[in-house]
């Protein structure tokens, strides 16, 4: 969420709210911690136009977007995913199961070169 | 930018797409029953011949030292010139060559003639019909031997394994929809 140099509300935390009017600017500059330990001076923590517009505003932009940014961040770690779902392309079976197994002789008898065989249109059926 | 359709290959290094020609496929005889197995006397005559033959199985299947596979998946795969031979089947026709050439005979891949400036080898079919293994030992001793090899390069390679899978994921439809006249 911006904040805009117009009247506008800034969000720190869950019920940390700043209104910012730009009628009467000063420039004051606080930290992060400052504003996460609610130490800022009381006027500023008022909804009336009197408020200064802050150089904060930067400050509390950032904190916006770090907030974003974590938000995200939980989001996508809290999709589940079962490892056991995940293929293994390299699965193999190292001892297959035995079974009969044996040795035959064989005579090899040369046939030349190979000739194509007949054709059929497989898309007919 | 071009992409070659073919490259040369002086090593036993097998992948996908790797041309093997004049080698070796053996045929078992049709007698060879399970009975026939349990004979510890029996003898058979395996017929053999030499045939053109393409790599199908997958190439990080095949790294050297590294093999997932005992056995190659090779497919046949026919010059044009040996096809005309053939005068009543469709690929022996200009007409059924640009039917495979589309896609629309799904048993069989046509690949581009090699021009490479040490080779030059004519239009050739692979076909998916007919399979065969032989050990990968077996296969990058061939490979090594083999003067003046070709291979298949991508995207051309990948686009034969696609067909290569789509001809065995064909479903034939218990009803079908009538043609549209």
């Amino acid at each position: 969420m911006l904040v805009q140099h117009t009247q506008a509300t800034a969000t720190i935390g869950t019920d940390r709210t700043f209104l910012f009017d730009d009628t009467n600017i000063e420039s004051i500059s606080y930290s992060f911690h400052e504003i996460e330990k609610d130490t800022l001076p009381g006027f500023l923590v008022q909804n009336t136009s009197s408020c200064n517009r802050l150089s904060v505003y930067q400050e509390i932009r950032f904190r916006i977007t770090q907030e974003f940014a974590n938000t995200q961040q939980e989001y996508l770690e809290s999709f589940f995913y079962d490892e056991e779902d995940l293929l293994d392309w390299d699965a193999a079976i190292i001892t297959p199961p035995p079974r009969p197994s044996g040795t035959i002789r064989v005579k090899l008898k040369y046939k030349g070169r190979s000739k194509p065989f007949p054709f059929e249109n497989f898309w007919e059926e | 930018m071009t992409y070659p359709w073919y490259c040369l290959v002086d090593s036993d290094e097998l992948k996908q797409g790797d041309i093997l020609e004049d080698c070796p496929v053996f045929s078992p005889p049709s007698n060879l029953t399970p009975n026939f197995l349990k004979d510890s006397e029996a003898e058979a005559v395996f017929e053999w011949e030499e045939r053109d033959v393409i790599i199908m199985s997958q190439s990080c299947d095949l790294v050297k030292g590294r093999e997932k596979l005992e056995e190659v998946l090779l497919c046949a795969v026919w010059k044009q010139s040996e096809l005309t031979q053939l005068p009543k089947e469709p690929l022996s026709t200009k007409e059924g060559m640009e039917e495979a050439r589309k896609g629309r005979r799904p048993a069989f891949q046509v690949l581009n003639e090699c021009e490479l400036a040490k080779v030059r080898k004519e239009f050739r079919i692979v076909d998916f019909r007919r399979t065969y293994t032989l050990p990968t030992d077996f296969c990058r001793e061939f490979a090594a031997i083999a003067q003046n090899r070709i291979r298949l390069l991508p995207p051309y390679r990948e686009h034969l394994s696609q067909a290569f899978a789509r001809f065995f994921m064909r479903v034939g439809l218990p009803t079908d929809i009538p043609s549209f006249k």
